[in-house]
């Protein structure tokens, strides 16, 4: 029930946020007999707005009904199973941002090896026999791509300090 | 209809072209591949493809999507019936009898009766794209400004309400989807919008990467959730049949024709209808054949009735989810809508005049589709137990192979680092959207069909300013009626099933 509060305060900056940028604009909301280029993601940012905070009071009705409810009392959040449920895709995001941010610096391939290797370890268990496969499938995925891409297509990745 | 014949038998020339047969052939064993593998949905298949879709024509770029589509959905049916566990949510019911069959011992049987029960219905689900598509094209060609936008309307709530009890986050998410094709330069006078500054986001939201985050690394944040327990307990369960009667297994399934044309027509109209699609198509047939059936005891233990009912409802929904792609511009799936995006980048427009004035590719889509029935046909019988030997390929392998690949195709349209970027961000969006319970398909939807349906809005308004118009005029009247009948009806619905 406490996501419902977050999806829904989370819409409604999201559409504060919209409503400000269009605020700037030049044009305002309407011109005389057209419509300016703010009206449409006007109406469409304030019924997102509208939205968010019908979410917001929805899970707050649904909360206050639950904590009258015995039977639907809130129960408190297990930050052990919490973390071993979503251990492996937080750490594989974070994984995969690094991965993303780190090959305009050390370049595309060097950082798929790294990042092949990484991902593959933490999914397969650090065994002697998922690091060779993991190694091999990385080596030919890289040599694939090197050679369909650069090769042949001739479509450059981005370099850094490594290759 | 002379006209019509010879615009078919013209658009078979594109299977003279030899690229084009290929294209379909790597886009179908790549479908079947990933098909195959638990987890690895057709959408991602089918985005990991669309990078690499731009160097090509429409047409080869179509060829190739069309062969992935057709191949995921039937590729799907192997580690329902090998393993128990759907490859796609189109193939659950497939596990009902297909399963049990395998477990008495005839497991090739089963994949031979879903292979070709899968090719039957694809193929009737083509033939119905050729003959609807042309017979609305001239209807929908009288459609002005005022009626494609309620219907483009209607299209979104539609499957913002298929969200069930959470119709509220369903139109959260397809309003977030409009707002975020609202930015960028405005359609018509090009002033931008809601770009908070940055000048990368003028020519709007980057289609390709938001895809990618969206639906790839969302969807393998989401696969590794539970990743060693899901892999190593279900292996084990890995039989490779021994045998494969295909040729008994046609006449098997040709001796169930009711039930193939049954399931055909179902899937077809699930695919048609804005938002349902596969997922619903082959639960809901499987349940109405096996209501009208005499063997209606006998379902769920291992017949031919049980997985033909799956089979060729799922893969007819691809030929249906094409109708309203082609003749409205709304997109009967979340595939359908993939595919639109990839045309609509080559600045080709599904839609009304689609039909008229892309005549060559629209057909020739026709056809390809109709060959990649055949290639997956032909791939099946010949790589299956190929295929099965994938089952047993580890997550660890497949998850780095397809990331690296999404991150190369993001990379590769336009060659700028921010499109990198968007993945890991749009990813991570995605991944907390589909936590809180909130469907994806409509945002996706929300945001290729904005700039269109912004467009018509201010092309009816520019005509004539009276608002009143989109009620009054009969076909847009009747389809804003009909999108706040959706609403209405989704969240009494809602209401209903909270009760319970």
């Amino acid at each position: 029930m406490k996501k419902n509060i977050v999806i829904g305060l989370v819409t409604t900056a999201v559409s504060a946020a919209c409503l400000v940028s269009l605020s700037t604009m030049k044009q305002g909301f309407a011109m005389e007999d057209n419509v300016s280029a703010s009206f449409f993601p006007y109406v469409m940012v304030g019924l997102l707005g509208f939205l968010g905070v019908l979410q917001t009071i929805n899970a707050f009705v649904d909360l206050l009904k639950a904590g009258k409810d015995p039977d639907k009392k809130a129960v408190k959040t297990d930050y052990g199973e919490f973390w071993k449920r979503y251990q492996v895709p937080l750490l594989m995001f974070i994984l995969v941002a690094a991965y993303i941010f780190l090959i305009p610096v050390i370049g595309f391939y060097t950082m798929t090896a790294v990042f092949f290797l990484a991902l593959g370890l933490l999914l397969g268990g650090p065994s002697l026999k998922n690091i060779l496969k993991v190694s091999g499938a990385a080596a030919g995925t890289i040599l694939f791509m090197y050679l369909v891409f650069e090769v042949s297509l001739r479509i450059y990745m981005p370099s850094g300090i490594f290759y | 209809m002379e006209f019509y014949l010879q615009a078919v038998l013209h658009s078979f020339n594109v299977l003279t072209d030899p690229t084009i047969l290929l294209l379909v052939f790597i886009g179908s064993f790549f479908g079947i591949l990933t098909g195959c593998i638990p987890g690895i949905s057709v959408h991602t298949a089918i985005v990991i493809t669309l990078p690499f879709t731009f160097g090509m024509t429409p047409i080869q770029g179509l060829a190739t999507m069309c062969g992935v589509y057709i191949g995921g959905m039937s590729g799907g049916l192997i580690t329902s019936i090998l393993l128990g566990i759907p490859g796609e949510p189109s193939a659950v019911a497939t596990v009902w009898d297909g399963f049990p069959m395998h477990r008495k011992g005839e497991g090739g049987m089963a994949l031979g009766i879903g292979i070709w029960a899968s090719f039957y219905g694809g193929v009737l689900g083509c033939l119905s794209l050729m003959i609807t598509a042309p017979f609305f094209a001239p209807y929908v060609l009288k459609f002005g400004p005022w009626e494609i936008f309620s219907i483009i309307m209607f299209g979104l709530t539609i499957i913002a309400s298929m969200g069930g009890k959470e119709i509220l986050k369903g139109l959260i998410s397809g309003v977030f989807g409009i707002v975020l094709g609202c930015i960028g330069a405005d359609p018509i006078f090009n002033n931008p919008r809601l770009t908070f500054g940055m000048g990368i986001l003028i020519s709007g939201v980057p289609f390709v990467p938001t895809m990618i985050g969206m639906y790839a690394l969302s969807q393998l944040m989401l696969d590794t959730e539970n990743t060693r327990a899901f892999r190593q307990d279900e292996l084990q369960a890995v039989m490779a049949p021994k045998r494969m009667p295909f040729f008994r297994a046609m006449i098997v399934t040709a001796s169930k024709w009711k039930e193939v044309l049954a399931a055909s027509a179902i899937g077809i109209f699930f695919g048609a209808l804005p938002g349902a699609g596969a997922a619903i198509s082959n639960i809901f047939s499987y349940d109405q054949i096996k209501k009208f059936s005499k063997k209606r005891e006998q379902f769920g233990t291992g017949i031919a009735e049980g997985i033909v009912a799956s089979e060729a409802a799922n893969s007819s929904v691809a030929g249906g989810s094409l109708i309203p792609t082609v003749t409205l511009g709304i997109p009967g799936n979340m595939i359908a809508a993939i595919m639109m995006g990839a045309l609509l980048m080559h600045g080709i427009q599904p839609g009304p005049l689609f039909m008229k004035n892309q005549q060559e590719l629209a057909y020739g889509l026709f056809t390809t589709l109709l060959f990649a029935n055949l290639s997956v046909l032909v791939i099946q019988v010949f790589f299956i137990k190929f295929a099965t030997k994938l089952l047993n390929v580890s997550n660890a392998i497949t998850i780095p192979i397809i990331f690296v690949f999404c991150v190369m195709g993001s990379y590769s349209v336009n060659s700028i680092r921010f499109e990198m970027y968007l993945v890991a961000i749009t990813g991570i969006v995605a991944y907390g959207m589909v936590k809180g319970g909130m469907p994806l398909a409509p945002l996706i939807l929300g945001l290729i069909l904005a700039p269109i349906a912004e467009e018509n809005f201010r092309v009816a308004v520019g005509t004539d300013p009276n608002l009143w118009l989109f009620l009054t005029k009969p076909i847009s009247g009747v389809f804003l009626f009909a999108t706040l009948m959706s609403v209405a009806w989704a969240y009494w619905q809602a209401k209903k099933q909270k009760h319970r």
